[in-house]
């Protein structure tokens, strides 16, 4: 199938998809961008895309992170011979260096939801690889103030905790 | 229990080899040892000189690890280190026999290998495998294959669970709850990170070990995601290997002065690993563990202890203050660790075995240089083999098999009394470790090599009692315990925990990781497939 949408791509046609977001916003994509999504790229295989498809998950503004991510990369997913079309790497890099820093915590959190909603795996990996950078060198404390987590353990269990990581955290 | 909040062992997982019988109640003769044990001759090994660092008395200080290198011609010549990596192997830990082989066809030739004592105690077997390993940089700069594996094993301390006070728990419920649903008013609600699927949090995947230890302990549900994806609680044994990073180094793909990452691998599954960074210049070789600490060798030579989860790092003083070091010189047989704690911090201290494991070495926290505890006749056969931290003394034993009690604190400098002396010469000795055991038991575990066997070689647990050191026989109290029990040794600080505490663990197993050196090939040649990590059953079935 993805030998099919490439195809597309180079013949300059490519059957174009609408992805309508929950909030009601539609995106014209073309093929080739939206089968990124592996939950797309399958729903394309299963002819049900006819009447667009809807994405009551993620919102619009996200959903355009989402489409600008994919028409940025889909040079990389079609055919190494379209040349004209293919950004750069070393363009996309830093397009995605710039998406993933702008990146603020609750969209952040909705662009990962999003990305493994449509299971677009380069997406998730960049997101998750944010987060995961996001984690280093900080102390529980600062992961919940960080992220906005409430400690939801019992004094018990984080007595217990802190007891089996004591040396772990160096306190 | 003993005094100690965290051990170190060093050990391997069981490998595909399978187990090996632990001669717990039968003698057996033992073949003649070998006759190259007289050829043997201190070697030199050149350790640098670092020109900032020539007062012994200078505060200790980290020299930015580029200038260090340049002027250090040792560690330069490091890299000539060639190591095939043991990943590519189905025995992720076995490989060390490989280098073994190697360094017989390789190093005997040239004599080096001759020229190295006896090594009576797996921590100097190691340490002799660095040195050679550093010496061999330089000289044969031939393919190696090995690894240089590690345990760390972290005691846990007396977990206290909740269900000891059910009373006090369900008191506090009501509250917890009314807090966090005040909380969840205030919040904006829909975006939580701890409401993350848990199929997202391969965020985790990510995360170097310490890390996602921390990770564990934010919130309940990203300490569900953890336990799926299997992180280890920071008491969990886990087997440290650096050969890939001899690897690295050797194919010059390690920049200057970057920060080394090790893989600390699971236990049970050697496919299970972890990440753990540690910081610039500080991590060229590994010669000990225990309590936790890691003791490394840092790019100006100098030893540090450091905690691979916090990588935090403590500086030693720099072992040109050893006696008798000049000029940057040291005999090799050089290092072994022991720290060991006592109640307050003012008693801990870390031991090094050194000068061709004669000497007995020690400093204090805050102290600027080694003192030496204890010596042995640099003429006789005897080597240190081990140090144990025991019912609150330092006890030593030697490869005469006889036991002694240190005293650093006397009033008149550090003085020994002798606990078990039979002057005994122990043919096939490879190794001997101490453990101090939780139920108040000093044990010796001697591996014993059994001469032409292919793999023959055992393991004897005796026990060290004032009137001697005697086996463990079938119906003591350490017999018994030992059921429940399993020993790590290796390179590290000798452990004896519970197996209760450490959900996987094979009860009444030794966990062993030494692998072997020799000074003699044709004892290499028996032994070779002994190396890498195994377990030893202490109670096989036909013995029970």
């Amino acid at each position: 199938m993805a030998a099919a949408a490439a195809e597309a791509t180079i013949d300059g046609g490519g059957k174009m998809i609408i992805l309508i977001s929950a909030d009601g916003k539609r995106f014209e994509v073309t093929e080739a961008v939206a089968s990124q999504s592996q939950l797309i790229s399958n729903m394309i295989e299963d002819d049900c895309t006819e009447n667009g498809v809807r994405l009551p998950n993620v919102d619009g503004d996200i959903l355009t992170m989402v489409v600008d991510y994919c028409n940025m990369h889909a040079g990389d997913a079609a055919a190494d011979g379209d040349t004209t079309k293919a950004s750069s790497t070393e363009e996309l890099k830093k397009f995605d260096a710039e998406l993933v820093q702008a990146l603020e915590n609750p969209v952040l959190f909705k662009l990962i939801l999003a990305a493994n909603f449509l299971n677009i795996k380069s997406l998730l990996d960049m997101t998750c690889q944010r987060v995961a950078d996001m984690m280093s060198g900080k102390t529980p404390e600062q992961m919940r103030e960080t992220f906005s987590i409430e400690n939801d353990f019992t004094p018990e269990e984080e007595a217990a905790i802190r007891q089996e990581n004591a040396w772990a955290f160096d306190d | 229990m003993p005094p100690a909040h965290a051990a170190a062992a060093t050990v391997a997982a069981a490998t595909s080899e399978g187990n090996h019988l632990v001669d717990v109640s039968t003698t057996t003769t033992i073949p003649a040892p070998s006759t190259h044990r007289t050829a043997w001759r201190p070697l030199q090994l050149i350790l640098p000189l670092d020109p900032v660092r020539v007062s012994p008395n200078r505060p200790l200080q980290v020299t930015p690890p580029k200038l260090a290198l340049s002027l250090n011609p040792w560690i330069q010549s490091m890299r000539f280190f060639t190591f095939e990596s043991s990943r590519n192997t189905q025995q992720p830990f076995g490989s060390m026999r490989y280098l073994l082989d190697k360094i017989i066809r390789c190093v005997c030739p040239s004599g080096i290998f001759q020229s190295l004592g006896p090594a009576v105690s797996t921590s100097q077997h190691l340490a002799c495998v660095t040195m050679i390993i550093f010496l061999l940089g330089g000289k044969v700069g031939k393919k190696f294959a090995g690894s240089l594996e590690q345990i760390i094993v972290v005691r846990r301390g007396n977990r206290q669970r909740a269900d000891a006070g059910t009373d006090g728990v369900t008191r506090e419920q009501p509250d917890r709850a009314a807090s966090r649903s005040a909380a969840c008013d205030y919040d904006e609600p829909r975006v939580s990170w701890s409401d993350l699927p848990t199929d997202i949090l391969v965020i985790l995947q990510r995360l170097e070990l310490p890390q996602a230890l921390v990770f564990a302990a934010v919130c309940t549900s990203w300490r569900s995601a953890a336990a799926i994806a299997s992180v280890p609680c920071s008491s969990t044994p886990l087997l440290m290997s650096w050969a890939h990073l001899l690897e690295q180094r050797e194919a010059h793909q390690v920049k200057v002065g970057s920060a080394m990452t090790c893989s600390f691998h699971h236990l049970l599954d050697a496919h299970k690993s972890y990440d753990v960074s540690f910081p610039h210049g500080c991590f060229v070789a590994c010669c000990g563990a225990s309590h936790g600490w890691l003791i490394l060798v840092n790019e100006l030579a100098n030893l540090v202890l450091c905690n691979p989860f916090t990588s935090r790092a403590m500086p030693l003083p720099p072992i040109t203050d050893f006696a008798r070091v000049e000029g940057g010189c040291e005999n090799t047989g050089f290092m072994m660790r022991s720290t060991w704690q006592h109640g307050s911090t003012r008693r801990r201290c870390c031991l090094a075995v050194h000068r061709d494991m004669d000497w007995v070495s020690f400093v204090r926290p805050g102290g600027s240089n080694w003192q030496v505890a204890s010596t042995l006749d640099v003429n006789g056969k005897d080597r240190y083999a081990d140090c144990v931290y025991h019912n609150g003394g330092i006890l030593h034993c030697d490869s005469s098999g006889d036991s002694g009690e240190m005293d650093l604190e006397g009033p008149n400098g550090p003085t020994k009394e002798v606990i078990v002396s039979k002057m005994q010469y122990l043919p096939g000795l490879l190794t001997m470790h101490l453990v101090s055991t939780p139920w108040g038991d000093l044990l010796q575990v001697r591996a014993i090599s059994r001469g032409q066997v292919k793999n023959g070689t055992r393991l004897q647990v005796r026990e060290v009692h004032p009137d001697g050191s005697k086996k463990v026989s079938p119906k003591s109290k350490s017999t018994m315990a030992l059921k429940e029990h399993v020993i790590f040794l290796g390179l590290n600080h000798s452990a004896c925990l519970r197996t209760k505490n450490f959900s996987g663990l094979r009860p009444r197993c030794i966990y062993f990781s030494a692998p072997l050196m020799r000074s003699t090939c044709d004892l290499l040649y028996i032994c070779h497939g002994w190396g890498g990590g195994r377990t030893y059953d202490m109670f096989p079935p036909l013995c029970t």
